[in-house]
C-alpha cells in the first residue's frame, strides 16, 4: 500500500506553498494576538468557550478548511493537472480519502494549537483549564477535518466549491442560524460546539447536544461519499 | 476557401510559378484610432458589467444573480409586512418596531456585500494577472493608473447598484404604501439621499480594499479568503476586545475593520442609529476618527493598488 | 525499452457518440484500431480531443462502446496499468521537479523499482539535464516531454497522445517521431491527434480522419489522398462577372464544366489543389474580381482543404 502516502505527499508539496503557508499561518495567528491583546488589559475572562466559538469556530476554521480543502484537489481539476492523476490504476476513493486527509490535518494543524494557546491565554485563574483546552481543542480538531471534508466534496462538485463554501459558512451558518434556528442542526458549527459540550459541558452550550457525534459522523461520511462518487464519474473536456 | 481568392502578392507567371505568397493576412488599419478615454470608458463600462456576470458565461452570472436576489429579499419582505400589518386593527403601532429601515438597511444586507466584494473583485484583477493578459492593456493607449482607477471604479459602481437596488424597492413601496403616493415620496426623500450617501462610501471602502486585496493575490482562493479575513474577522477581533471594556489600546482594533468603520462613519455623518451585534464599540473611539479611517482606507487602496501596477512587469 | 506485457494492444470504439447537452461532439464513430501508429486528424473543434478522453475514461460515452484491450474505459481505473494518456493542456505540478513528477507516475503504477523506470523514462524522452529543475520553469517543449515521461513510465500497450508535437522544436520533434516509431516497433498500439497533416504523413500508417464529430475517413493515408484527388470536386464562386469567368475557367483542363446558377458560379474540377491554385490566376487574366470562392460540401474535402491550405 503505497499509494496513499504518495498521493498525501504530493498533495502536501501543493498545498505548503510560500505565500499560502505564511497567509494560513497569519489567519491561525488572530486568536492568539486577541488572547495577548486580552492578557494585557486583564487576568482572563469566563466565557473562554463562547468567544473562542465566535472567533475560531465561527471564521477562521471554515476559512482555514475552505482554503485547503478546495486547493486540495478542485484548484488541480480546474487547472487540469489533476488528469494525471486520474489516468492512474488507484482507486478513485484513495484519491479522494488522501486529499481529505491532508487537507484537514493540515487545517488542525493549524487550528488546534491556537484555539488551545489561545484558551490558555483566556482563561481566568482558577478555572478548569485543562477541561477548557481539551474540548476546545478535541471539537476544532473533529471540525478541521469535517469542514475540509465537506469542502472538498463542494470543489468536486462544482468549479465555484469556493464560494458556495463561503456561503455555507457565513450565510448558513452565520446569518440563518440567528434567523431559522432549525438549520443548526445541520450545521457544522453547532457540531463542534456539540463535541466540545460532550467533553466539558461547562465550557459551552449546544443546541444538538449529544446527537453532535452521530451528525458529524454522518456528514462526514456523506461528503466522503459524495466526493468519491463524483469523482470517480468526473469528466474531462477538451478544448474542443 | 475564400483566403486563396485573393489577388497574389507575388505576381509570378504560372509557366514559371514555383511559389507564390498570398497577402491573407497582416492588414493594415487605416479607420481612426480611439484613444486613452476611450479606452478608460471601455474598461469601466467591462469591469462594471463582468461585475454582475453580463458578457460573461452562464456560469459568472450565478454568484451576482444569486446576491442581488438576497440584498433584495429584506426589502421585500419589510414591504409585504408593512402591507400587512396595515390589514391587523391596530396594527399601526408596530409599523415602527419593525426590524428593517431605510437607516439600518445597509447593514442589513452587510454580509451579502462582503460576499459580493468577495466572490467578484478576485475575477477583475486576477484573470488578467493570471491570463498574462496586462501586456495587452499596457500596450495600448491606456496608462497603468487608468487600468487601476478604471476598474476600480467599475467595480464601485457595481457595489453601489447593487445596494440601491433594494433601497429603491423599499423606496417605491413606501411611496405606495402612503395614501398620498407624492406626500409618501416626499417624507423618504431624507433618508433616500442619506441611503444614496452611505451606499457611495460603502462601495468606495469596500470595493477599494477588496480590489487591493486582489490585485496582489492573482490566484482566486486566496483574494477571496484574504478579502473575507480582511473584512469580518477585525470585526469580530474588535468585538472581543473592546467588549471587556477596559481596554484602552484595543479600543482603537475598531478602526481595522472596514464594516465597524462605515456604521461608525454613518453614525456620524447620517446619524445612523448604533445598533448591530457590537453597537457598544462604536462609541469606543471618537466620531471623527471614523471619517478619517474611511477617507485613508478609500485613497490608500488607490494608491497602493496603483503602485502594485507600476511594479508589476506585465 | 522491453516488449510490452499485458492485454492486446486494441482500440476500440463501437458506434461512440458524445453530446454535451445539444451539441453533438462525436457522432457514432466506429473504429478499431491495433499496433502502430494512427493519426486521428482533423481540423481544431473536430472531436479529437473528445474522442481522446473517451478513450482514456475521462469522458462517459453518450451512447455506444468504447473498449481498451478489451475493457471498458469508462469508471476503470484498471485500464490505467496498460494505457498511457499524454494529455493536451500543458497543466502539470509545477511545483514538483521534472524527476519527482515521473517517480510520482512510476509510484502510483506501483512499479517494482520506481527510480529506475523513472530515470529510463526520463531517459527515452531526452530530458536528463532538466529532471532536476522544478516543472514550473520548464518550455513548451519540455512540459510535453515530461507529460509523455509520466505517460511511458510503465510500459504501456496503449498510449494515447493529445496533439503531442505543439511547442516542440523541429529537432524534439524529429526525436519524438523516432520515439513513437520505435515504440510501434515493439508491437504497442499508439493513437495520437493532430491539425497539421505534415505531421501525420510523417508518421502515421494509418490515419482516422475526423470532421464535425465524424469519422469522414479511415485508412492509408495515401489511400485516402488518392481516392479524394480521383473524385471530381465542385466549387462554389461568387465574382463580379460570373459569366466571363466561367469562360476562362472552361479554357482551363483542370476544369471539367461549370454552370450559372442564382448569381453564382458551380466549377466542376479533377483535382482539389489545382483548382486552388489556379483560380486566382484565371480570375485576374479574365480582369475578374472574385468575392467567394468555397468548396460546396463540408465533408472530407473541406477537412483535406482545410489541412492543406496551410502548406
Amino acid at each position: 500500500m503505497t499509494i496513499f502516502p504518495e498521493v498525501a505527499r504530493v498533495t502536501l508539496r501543493a498545498l505548503v506553498g510560500r505565500r499560502r503557508t505564511v497567509l494560513m499561518l497569519l489567519l491561525a495567528g488572530v486568536p492568539i494576538l486577541v488572547g495577548l491583546l486580552v492578557r494585557a488589559n486583564s487576568d482572563g475572562i469566563a466565557e473562554v468557550g463562547p468567544t473562542l466559538d465566535g472567533l475560531v469556530v465561527r471564521i477562521i476554521l471554515p476559512l482555514v478548511a475552505l482554503v485547503f480543502g478546495t486547493a486540495a484537489l478542485g484548484s488541480e481539476l480546474e487547472d487540469g493537472s489533476a488528469v494525471h492523476l486520474l489516468t492512474k490504476p488507484i482507486s478513485r476513493t484513495t484519491i479522494v480519502l488522501a486529499k481529505v486527509a491532508v487537507a484537514g490535518t493540515l487545517t488542525a494543524a493549524l487550528t488546534v494549537p491556537s484555539t488551545i494557546v489561545t484558551a490558555i491565554l483566556l482563561a481566568e485563574p482558577g478555572a478548569d483549564v485543562v477541561g477548557i483546552t481539551v474540548s476546545l481543542g478535541i471539537g476544532v480538531f473533529a471540525g478541521s477535518y469535517l469542514y475540509a471534508s465537506i469542502f472538498a466534496a463542494l470543489s468536486i462538485l462544482t468549479s465555484r466549491g469556493l464560494l458556495l463554501g463561503l456561503g455555507y459558512a457565513l450565510i448558513w451558518e452565520g446569518l440563518l442560524a440567528g434567523l431559522l434556528p432549525g438549520t443548526q442542526v445541520f450545521s457544522v458549527r453547532e457540531y463542534v460546539r456539540g463535541i466540545v459540550h460532550l467533553v466539558s459541558p461547562s465550557v459551552i452550550d449546544s443546541v444538538v447536544g449529544n446527537a453532535a457525534v452521530p451528525y458529524a459522523a454522518i456528514a462526514l461520511v456523506a461528503a466522503l461519499a459524495i466526493a468519491s462518487y463524483r469523482l470517480a464519474t468526473y469528466e474531462v473536456r477538451g478544448s474542443d | 476557401m475564400t483566403a486563396d481568392a485573393t489577388v497574389p502578392v507575388i505576381a509570378a507567371t504560372p509557366a514559371a510559378e514555383t511559389g507564390s505568397i498570398y497577402d491573407i493576412g497582416y492588414r493594415k488599419y487605416e479607420g481612426p484610432r480611439l484613444g486613452r478615454a476611450h479606452a478608460i470608458r471601455s474598461l469601466f463600462s467591462h469591469s462594471l458589467r463582468s461585475s454582475f456576470g453580463i458578457g460573461r458565461g452562464g456560469r459568472a452570472k450565478i454568484a451576482p444573480i444569486t446576491l442581488g436576489v438576497l440584498v433584495c429579499i429584506p426589502a421585500l419582505a419589510i414591504v409585504a409586512a408593512q402591507a400587512l400589518i396595515r390589514q391587523i386593527p391596530g396594527g399601526q403601532g408596530f409599523e415602527g418596531q419593525l426590524p428593517v429601515r431605510f437607516d439600518t438597511y445597509a447593514s442589513t444586507i452587510g454580509i451579502f456585500v462582503v460576499l459580493f466584494c468577495a466572490a467578484q473583485a478576485p475575477d477583475l484583477f486576477g484573470r488578467d494577472q493570471r491570463h498574462s493578459l496586462l501586456s495587452l492593456y499596457f500596450s495600448r493607449a491606456l496608462r497603468r493608473e487608468d487600468y487601476v482607477l478604471a476598474r476600480m471604479a467599475g467595480f464601485a459602481v457595481a457595489i453601489f447598484i447593487l445596494q440601491m437596488l433594494p433601497q429603491v424597492l423599499l423606496f417605491v413601496g413606501q411611496a405606495l404604501l402612503a395614501t398620498d403616493v407624492l406626500q409618501g415620496m416626499i417624507d423618504n426623500l431624507h433618508p433616500m439621499a442619506a441611503a444614496i450617501a452611505q451606499a457611495a462610501l460603502t462601495a468606495g471602502l469596500l470595493g477599494g480594499l477588496s480590489m487591493a486585496v486582489s490585485a496582489f493575490t492573482p490566484r482566486r482562493a486566496y483574494a477571496v479568503a484574504g478579502i473575507i479575513a480582511l473584512f469580518i474577522i477585525p470585526s469580530i477581533v474588535a468585538g472581543i476586545v473592546v467588549g471587556l471594556g477596559s481596554a484602552d489600546v484595543g479600543r482603537w482594533l475598531v478602526l481595522l475593520s472596514p464594516t465597524s468603520v462605515l456604521d461608525g462613519t454613518n453614525a456620524f455623518l447620517f446619524d445612523t442609529p448604533r445598533i448591530g451585534q457590537f453597537q457598544g464599540y462604536l462609541d469606543a473611539v471618537p466620531d471623527i476618527a471614523f471619517l478619517v479611517t474611511a477617507a485613508g482606507g478609500i485613497a490608500g487602496s488607490i494608491a497602493i493598488t496603483i503602485r502594485r501596477f507600476k511594479g508589476l512587469t506585465a | 525499452m522491453t516488449a510490452p506485457a499485458g492485454p492486446p494492444a486494441a482500440i476500440v470504439l463501437e458506434r461512440a457518440s458524445r453530446w454535451y447537452g445539444n451539441v453533438v461532439a462525436v457522432n457514432d464513430v466506429s473504429f478499431s484500431v491495433g499496433a502502430g501508429i494512427t493519426s486521428l486528424l482533423g481540423p481544431n473543434g473536430a472531436g479529437k480531443t473528445t474522442i481522446l478522453h473517451m478513450l482514456a475514461g475521462l469522458l462517459r460515452p453518450s451512447a455506444g462502446r468504447v473498449l481498451l484491450g478489451g475493457q471498458p474505459a469508462w469508471r476503470n481505473p484498471a485500464v490505467y496499468r496498460f494505457v498511457g494518456l499524454v494529455p493536451e493542456r500543458e497543466a502539470v505540478y509545477d511545483f514538483l521537479t521534472g524527476r519527482e513528477f515521473v517517480e510520482m507516475c512510476a509510484k502510483l503504477q506501483r512499479l517494482p523499482d520506481p527510480a529506475a523506470a523513472a530515470a529510463r523514462a526520463i531517459a527515452t524522452v531526452d530530458l536528463e539535464p532538466a529532471a532536476g529543475r522544478a516543472i514550473g520553469t520548464y518550455s513548451k517543449g519540455m512540459r510535453q516531454r515530461v507529460k509523455i515521461a509520466g505517460a511511458l513510465v510503465h510500459d504501456p500497450t496503449i498510449l494515447l497522445l493529445d496533439e503531442p508535437f505543439n511547442g516542440m522544436d523541429p529537432r524534439q520533434r524529429l526525436h519524438m517521431i523516432e520515439l513513437l516509431r520505435s515504440m510501434a516497433a515493439q508491437g504497442r498500439a499508439i493513437l495520437f491527434s493532430s491539425h497539421i497533416l505534415e505531421e501525420v504523413e510523417r508518421l502515421a500508417e494509418q490515419v482516422l480522419v475526423i470532421n464535425a464529430g465524424r469519422l469522414a475517413a479511415a485508412g492509408d493515408y495515401r489511400q485516402i489522398r488518392r481516392l479524394m484527388t480521383d473524385r471530381p470536386h465542385t466549387f462554389v464562386v461568387r465574382s463580379s462577372d460570373n459569366r466571363r469567368l466561367a469562360a476562362a475557367f472552361l479554357a482551363e483542363p483542370a476544369v471539367f464544366g461549370a454552370e450559372l446558377q442564382d448569381g453564382r458560379l458551380n466549377v466542376r474540377v479533377a483535382e482539389f489543389s489545382g483548382f486552388t491554385r489556379i483560380v486566382a490566376r484565371v480570375a485576374r487574366d479574365a480582369a475578374v474580381t472574385l468575392y467567394e470562392v468555397a468548396p460546396t460540401d463540408d465533408s472530407l474535402e473541406s477537412v483535406f482543404a482545410y489541412l492543406t491550405s496551410r502548406r
